[in-house]
């Protein structure tokens, strides 16, 4: 920590004192989250404090740098046990099929909230009329999905909170446009060498209207073998496509990921979404995802399937799922969302209210209550009332 | 004499009567006034909740070919600065960039509805089409609004134009300016947009100030253009999705 400390701080002498002159912008929040969680018939409670700070800073004409510094600093409960969010005859046959007990395997699931100090999203980006060049840990945003993006392997989205920033991700971003609208993406995702590496290549096109979108994603899928207990890869090959538009006056999009894995069976996840403005300001929406790396029968959920869950994968366990949502502008400061995200298979689902408060110019302030339904055993069903209250304060 | 007073009286009519324009033209010289060929502009937004809060916005604002292409950057405050919206075929196609997902998303018309960041403004208010091809309007006399001799036009919205089922509009009858606007919604009056302090720059009129008032809610948001150029060199670039992630 100390080494990325003074790391940071040698990048920050050198761009104050080479950019002094080029309006080197300070800019960033402060955020604190509460987050209360019904678990094993107790009320557990942990907080955050978060500091960002943004630094940009244009070198030259064409030429800017982007950065940020996260430090997060939790509190209140932290340490956690995997065994504690998944069913106990799951737990109990993944203990069978280790041949060990589950007290003898409960301390390898420990997991624990550290406290964070790093570098996220530095990187340079060198603009020409043709073509943007950007190297270093940035966003790659990708897909048009809300609360799922079946072609984006890039990132771990928080289904409760899909909106939230994402980590950056090491990567060469060379953007190609062509025509008004027209944009060819190549991204080296950077790894421990160039076959493990992640390669993607993306077309994008604005057509009738429609934003049309073609891709092709190569990466090293890293996972774990919880039996032998030990970590495994293999590549992974995905095409994907999708589009956003309008049609009969709804929003429409699509996404559609096919993936080939070299040695687990292939898989496909597709998403179709819309969504609505009325005349009062009211908005809803909607989105119908299925993937076909999910089960059908709650039965069938095994433990490598609810450790996929939890984990950074953040892979749903059923096929079919619906989400739903609205909006609605109670006053010109506040905003009272609803969101309902059900597996159709097991029937089980969370629904949250959010409610988000303008304080002031810099100052949000977000209210969110978890509430899932389901039976046990089920993917919502599981788990306990929770929600998190949020404040931010930009500067 | 006589012979002459009336040779003078009939020719005032007869030109009197040649310079009084049809609506149609009256219409068309409002459009050219105010869809210009380039322009930009720093805006202050100052939002007034029906509770009496103020919320303060700052931007940079871009138009091209008429209005047709328009891109707006926040610039203040902290929380939505570097946010981008970019119009174009008239707002038909609309587009937000934010900063802090360095997302692009393709907003459907429907959403041309939603109010621009809390503002009393939605995006279709601030994507200044063509009457002419937005509405079909009845001229129905002339008035005075605080102290400007004005046109008063009843527009009814087209396939093409905004969601409100009616407008009554004032234009300045010597600059061809818009100078009041009521928006109706199944006949009630919804909200009010004036415009002030109008002066000339690069030979262009223009109002410096724009007051959007909910009449239904109580709230006000106060547009004030503190710098304007008009026709000047943009490049088309600038009115690109490809372009909106540039910082």
């Amino acid at each position: 920590m100390k080494r990325q400390f003074l790391s940071l701080l040698l990048i920050l002498i050198t761009f104050v004192s080479k950019a002094s002159t080029q309006a080197l912008e300070f800019t960033g929040y402060y955020e604190n989250q509460l987050f209360p969680q019904e678990l094993n018939d107790k009320l557990i409670l942990q907080d955050y404090n978060k500091l960002r700070i943004d630094l940009s800073a244009e070198i030259g004409g064409n030429v800017s740098f982007n950065g940020d510094y996260i430090c997060r600093l939790f509190h209140g409960a932290k340490r956690f046990n995997s065994f504690d969010f998944i069913p106990e005859n799951v737990v109990s046959q993944y203990a069978r099929e280790s041949q060990a007990s589950i007290d003898s395997l409960r301390p390898d699931f420990d997991f624990e909230y550290s406290d964070e100090n790093f570098l996220d999203n530095a990187y340079v980006t060198i603009y020409s009329k043709r073509a943007n060049i950007r190297i270093g840990k940035q966003q790659l945003p990708w897909g048009s999905g809300y609360s799922w993006n079946p072609t984006d392997i890039f990132n771990q989205k928080n289904l409760l909170d899909p909106t939230y920033e994402k980590v950056g991700v090491n990567a060469f971003k060379l953007e190609l446009l062509f025509g008004r609208e027209g944009m060819l993406t190549s991204i080296i995702g950077i790894g421990e060498e160039w076959e493990t590496s992640t390669k993607a290549l993306k077309v994008k096109e604005h057509f009738i209207g429609f934003d049309l979108s073609a891709c092709f994603v190569e990466k090293t899928q890293e996972g774990f073998d919880y039996v032998l207990f030990a970590p495994s890869s293999e590549r992974r090959r995905l095409f994907g496509a999708d589009f956003s538009g309008e049609l009969l006056g709804l929003g429409v999009w699509a996404e559609g990921a096919y993936n080939q894995l070299e040695d687990s069976d292939d898989f496909g996840q597709y998403l179709l979404g819309a969504d609505y403005t009325f005349e009062s300001g009211l908005y809803l929406i909607g989105e119908y995802y299925r993937s076909q790396l999910g089960r059908t029968d709650k039965s069938e959920y095994t433990f490598d399937d609810w450790m996929r869950l939890l984990s950074a994968d953040g892979e749903n366990l059923g096929v079919d799922y619906i989400s739903s949502g609205e909006m609605y502008p109670v006053t010109e400061l506040l905003n009272w969302s609803n969101y309902l995200i059900i597996n159709l298979n097991d029937k089980s689902g969370i629904f949250f209210p959010w409610f988000e408060y303008s304080f002031s110019d810099n100052t949000e302030v977000i209210l969110v209550g978890y509430v899932p339904f389901g039976e046990d055993e089920t993917e919502f069903g599981e788990f306990g009332l929770g929600g998190f209250a949020r404040i931010r304060v930009y500067f | 004499m006589l012979r002459q007073i009336v040779f003078m009286v009939v020719t005032a009519v007869l030109t009197a009567q040649a310079q009084q324009l049809t609506p149609k033209e009256i219409i068309q010289r409002i459009d050219e006034t105010e869809r210009v060929a380039s322009s930009e502009a720093i805006v202050k937004q100052i939002i007034t909740t029906s509770g009496g809060k103020k919320r303060t916005l700052e931007m940079k604002s871009f138009t091209k070919d008429q209005n047709d292409k328009q891109l707006m950057i926040y610039t203040s405050p902290s929380r939505v600065k570097g946010d981008k919206i970019l119009m174009l075929n008239d707002g038909n196609d609309i587009w937000f960039y934010t900063p802090k997902t360095d997302r692009v998303r393709h907003l459907a018309s429907h959403a041309k509805r939603q109010k621009v960041q809390g503002s009393d403004f939605s995006y279709e208010d601030m994507s200044s089409g063509s009457i002419e091809e937005d509405y079909t309007y009845t001229l129905l006399g002339e008035e005075k609004i605080d102290g400007t001799s004005c046109y008063k036009f009843e527009l009814i919205p087209t396939e093409s134009g905004p969601h409100y089922s009616k407008l009554i509009y004032w234009g300045d009858k010597e600059r061809f300016l818009t100078i009041q606007i009521d928006y109706y919604e199944d006949g009630e009056l919804l909200k009010r947009l004036k415009c002030y302090d109008v002066k000339k720059i690069d030979g262009h009129w223009y109002q410096m100030k724009l007051v959007m008032t909910d009449l239904q809610e109580g709230g006000e948001t106060v547009m004030e253009t503190t710098e304007i150029k008009f026709d000047i060199d943009l490049d088309d670039k600038i009115f690109t999705t490809g372009n909106l992630k540039r910082r």
